[in-house]
């Protein structure tokens, strides 16, 4: 059975949300503060750059079923609520800043329908939920007698750069419900997930709270393993070894796993980064600080990789980067993707600015973000633009374009031949073949 | 091929039977005539399932001998070192005299031109230095890390997961794929790299594992004091491929001869290295660690009411892991010990691992069975979790112990049915229901 739902928050999360909502047959109203956002996802534009993401807005689009607005009240009537909104790390303070959401939730509350269902998709501190559920049921409870709206958790693990078939087909789906109605819950978020639950996605039935824990334990599993693979690095690094080698050694146990081990300048983007963070600011809240007290480390490993890739550039330009020319190839966090929201390549372009070089980044989809969040860089739009004159090269993200650049026809156009390989994926051979002196993270001799 | 095996504990043991099982002749040399003794009479002096047939094969074979002479390495090609790497006493760092005296003693019998392989597990750059000896002496060495699970020794060293070869030159590995031909065959994985690669190979694999069983159990700490569930948390993030399922499983902890010893290891040599912040997140693992036994030992209080004194104790469980008996730093032994201090009278089963406790905790009181262990108990503790006590029935604890109490420190009960026996029974990161 097909559903009116909405969707609360327009981003990342969102846009692809209500998107793939309207794939599955649903109806979808999708809801946000930003007039631009809407305007141009109403005319087929995504806000951001996801493979595929146009192609299915304008297919959900034509259906009929899939409108954007700023009009919250255009959610009367639907009956779930999805909420999408962003939960972005507090200024100056490691606690993520849950006030859009409880903001949406409050801004919906007058529109909803006795019965229906707000289930929130945003990652929250644990704990967020019960406060939610309270605020639903003052917001709606003298209003709604007897059928009060309720609330579930319904964490998202959408991968930038996959988040369509992320949501298409997840991993698995996660339900968070508690209360008397508990039971309808379940069986409405069954209706809305027909699709992939048909294909057999594993479903978990949990309470609210473990519902949040899943998300953020996800993310701050995923941290630790990269920053495991890079404190790998540092130590191959003392100790003359290839962490590639090792990573792929200790890849093949699968109660590890190859995924994720690649070593490199590490993780960063819109969640990994805020999320351990506020996961540790609500350890300490709830006085269990010393139970993430690991993550501090897991933080600093991956700070300290921005800093080691520069020391690597300065000493590649013969000690100071004063008047030498870097070419950095990447924006985005990761490949696939146009977010520069925490980008480790932006952090080590702008270490490098400052410390006296002339930058110039280029990036197949990212630059655009890229200008607004770091205007001071320099961009070029063409690979060749970049490299003109460098005196070392920082392979920064991953793009599949730069692995298939040919560098013995890039030789002359830079000053001098000399990439590090920030990410671990470039092939040493082929660039030292056409005369490049290549180097990388956690691989002194490779 | 003619090999030796010097050190013949858990892993040279399994080692030099598995050799000979794929064809070898394999002469099997340890400093310990007792033990030497045993193994030549077909005896496998420790519990590992399926050795024993191995061990009765390859003597019966006469391709598999036993010595604690070293003379007897004088005409084999290639040499296996598995003498044993423990903490040593009052530091974190690996007490590597076993390793040295092994080589020095080889080295007077080694032919020339033979392979001196590493198996033990050893801080980075031990190799290069013991290579600069066995060179010296007209040999070559390399490093071939072992990754075998006691209990699952002899399938792990059969059917590895892979093969690392730490090599300086083509001749040692030509040698080692020689050797180990008949499992390369089977589609074996093999990767080749320099020695301190290979070194690293291994403690950063058992860094890993240990990582990944104190993140799960620093998630437990956190679902205690939220009242969500460990065991929900841990089914849910296992499905992204990324992090996968195994060693999931929040509880007690671990222990045993190599996570404890080998991340303590790893910390004192990346200290020795300068780079020791690199390793700091593994004092946090160790830490997190440490702290689910002490919590182990509070949840056993607040059941007997408060006070452990006077209070009558069942432990289940004495080996650090079911299907060993290896009590090396056992999680379950230090967990009883603890409570017998806060003044309870403990008695502990397990089913194969008491005659090593006993050696080691002569202190604690033994009994012949599970139920013997909890009798007239206040409390029961599960901390070992064989499939004996995970397929008990909970009645027959109930007709002997004093309160229907049960701390599963390791998740492995099924709580329903300890619960609809009347049981109170409580664990590690989930409420009681
Ligand atoms: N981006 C990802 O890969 C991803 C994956 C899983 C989970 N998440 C989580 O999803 C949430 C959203 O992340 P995102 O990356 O989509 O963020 P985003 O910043 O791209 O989008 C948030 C959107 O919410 C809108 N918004 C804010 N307040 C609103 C309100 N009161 N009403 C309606 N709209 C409002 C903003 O205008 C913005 O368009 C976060 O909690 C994030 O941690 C993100
Ligand atoms: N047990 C495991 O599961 C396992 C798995 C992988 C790696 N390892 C590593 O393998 C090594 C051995 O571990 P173990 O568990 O087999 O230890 P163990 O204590 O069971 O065996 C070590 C053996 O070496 C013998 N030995 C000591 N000095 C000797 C010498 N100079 N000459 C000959 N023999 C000598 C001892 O008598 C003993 O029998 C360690 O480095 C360990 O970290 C063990």
């Amino acid at each position: 059975m097909t559903h009116t739902l909405s969707v609360i928050g327009t981003g990342y999360l969102g846009a692809v949300h209500a998107a793939c909502m309207t794939q599955m047959g649903h109806t979808v109203v999708a809801v946000d503060t930003d007039a631009d956002k809407v305007a141009g996802l109403a005319a087929g534009r995504a806000p951001l750059f996801e493979p595929g993401l146009d192609e299915l807005l304008a297919a959900t689009l034509a259906t009929g079923r899939l409108t954007f607005t700023t009009d919250v009240s255009a959610v009367a009537d639907c009956d779930v609520h999805f909420i999408c909104v962003g939960t972005p790390q507090r200024r100056g303070e490691y606690a993520a800043d849950t006030r859009y959401v409880f903001a949406a939730l409050e801004a919906i509350a007058p529109h909803l329908r006795a019965g229906s269902l707000v289930v929130g998709k945003s990652t929250v501190p644990v704990g967020t939920a019960h406060a939610l559920t309270e605020l639903l049921r003052e917001l709606t409870g003298r209003r709604l007698a007897g059928a009060a709206a309720r609330l579930a958790w319904n964490p998202e693990f959408l991968r930038e750069g996959f988040a369509i078939k992320d949501t298409m087909s997840p991993d698995r789906l996660v339900y968070g419900v508690e209360g008397d109605a508990k039971e309808a819950d379940i069986a409405l978020l069954d209706e809305v997930y027909a699709v992939p639950l048909a294909a057999g996605t594993p479903r978990l039935v949990v309470d609210l709270p473990t519902a949040e824990l899943v998300k953020v334990a996800a993310n701050a599993f995923l941290a630790t393993k990269i920053s495991f693979i890079n404190a790998m690095a540092e130590v191959c690094e003392a100790a003359g070894a290839d962490v590639v080698h090792l990573a792929d050694a200790i890849g093949m146990d699968d109660r590890i796993g190859r995924k994720f081990l690649g070593a490199g300048i590490g993780f960063g983007g819109g969640c990994l980064p805020k999320d351990i963070r506020a996961f540790m600011a609500r350890a300490g809240e709830l006085g269990a600080d010393q139970a993430l007290t690991f993550l501090r480390e897991v933080d600093a490993i991956n700070d300290r990789r921005r800093v080691r890739m520069v020391d690597m550039a300065r000493e590649q330009c013969g000690g100071t980067l004063r008047h030498k020319r870097v070419a950095v190839l990447g924006a985005a966090f990761k490949p696939d993707s146009d977010d520069v929201r925490n980008s480790p390549a932006l952090d080590i372009a702008a270490a490098a600015q400052q410390a006296g070089a002339t930058v110039v980044i280029h990036d197949p989809k990212a630059i655009p973000a890229a200008r607004l969040a770091r205007p001071t860089l320099t961009y070029a739009e063409a690979v060749e633009d970049a490299l003109t004159g460098a005196d070392v090269v920082l392979h920064l993200t991953e793009w599949s374009d730069y692995r298939d650049l040919d560098p013995a026809r890039l030789t002359a156009l830079v000053a001098s031949p000399s990439i590090i390989d920030g990410r671990n994926s470039l092939d040493p051979a082929v660039w030292r073949a056409a005369g490049w002196v290549y180097r990388a993270l956690g691989r002194p001799h490779a | 091929m003619k090999l030796s095996v010097i050190g013949t504990g858990y892993l040279g043991a399994t080692h030099a039977a598995a050799m000979a099982e794929i064809g070898h002749e394999v002469v099997g040399i340890d400093v310990d005539a007792a033990k030497i003794e045993s193994l030549r009479g077909g005896t496998v002096p420790f519990h590992e399932p399926g050795l024993p047939e191995l061990l009765a094969k390859g003597l019966a074979g006469g391709r598999l001998r036993f010595t604690t002479d070293f003379a007897a390495a004088a005409d084999c090609v290639v040499h296996f070192v598995c003498v044993g790497t423990p903490q040593r006493k009052g530091e974190n760092a690996a007490d590597l005299t076993y390793v040295d005296a092994a080589v020095a003693a080889l080295i007077e019998h080694l032919p020339v031109g033979s392979l001196v392989v590493g198996k033990s597990t050893v801080p980075v750059g031990t190799a290069e230095r013991l290579a600069g000896l066995v060179e010296a002496a007209g040999s070559d060495l390399a490093w071939n890390p072992e990754f075998l699970r006691e209990g699952k020794a002899v399938q792990d060293t059969l059917r590895p997961d892979r093969i690392v070869m730490g090599v300086t030159g083509e001749r040692a590995e030509k040698l080692l794929r020689d050797v180990y031909e008949p499992i390369v065959s089977l589609g074996t994985p093999v990767i080749v790299t320099d020695l301190p690669t290979s070194e690293l190979v291994k403690v950063s694999a058992n860094a890993f594992l240990a990582t990944k069983i104190s993140f799960i159990n620093a998630i437990a700490e956190v679902c205690e004091v939220v009242g969500a569930d460990v065991t929900m948390v841990a089914e849910a993030i296992g499905h992204d491929a990324r992090i996968g399922h195994r060693f999931l499983g929040a509880g007690l902890g671990f222990g045993g001869g190599c996570l404890p010893k080998d991340i303590r290891a790893f910390m004192a040599r990346a200290e020795e290295l300068g780079v020791d912040q690199a390793l700091n997140f593994l004092r946090e693992v160790d830490a997190i660690n440490v702290r689910r036994r002490a919590r182990t030992v509070d949840l056993a209080r607040e059941m007997c009411g408060g006070s452990l004194a006077g209070a009558r104790v069942g432990v289940l469980g004495a080996a650090f892991k079911p299907d060993s008996d290896d009590i090396r730093d056992s999680p379950a032994l230090d967990v009883a010990l603890a409570v017998q201090q806060a003044g309870a009278a403990v008695r502990v089963y397990d089913p194969y691992a008491m005659d090593n406790a006993r050696i080691s905790f002569p202190t604690l009181a033994y009994a012949a069975s599970a139920t013997a262990a909890c009798h007239d108990a206040d409390v029961v503790l599960h901390l070992t979790e064989w499939a004996e006590f995970r397929e008990m029935e909970p009645s027959v604890l109930s007709e002997v112990v004093r309160g229907r109490n049960i701390v599963d420190a390791r998740n492995a009960l099924d709580r329903e049915r300890w619960t609809a026996d009347g049981w109170i029974h409580r664990s590690l990161g989930r409420r009681s229901i």
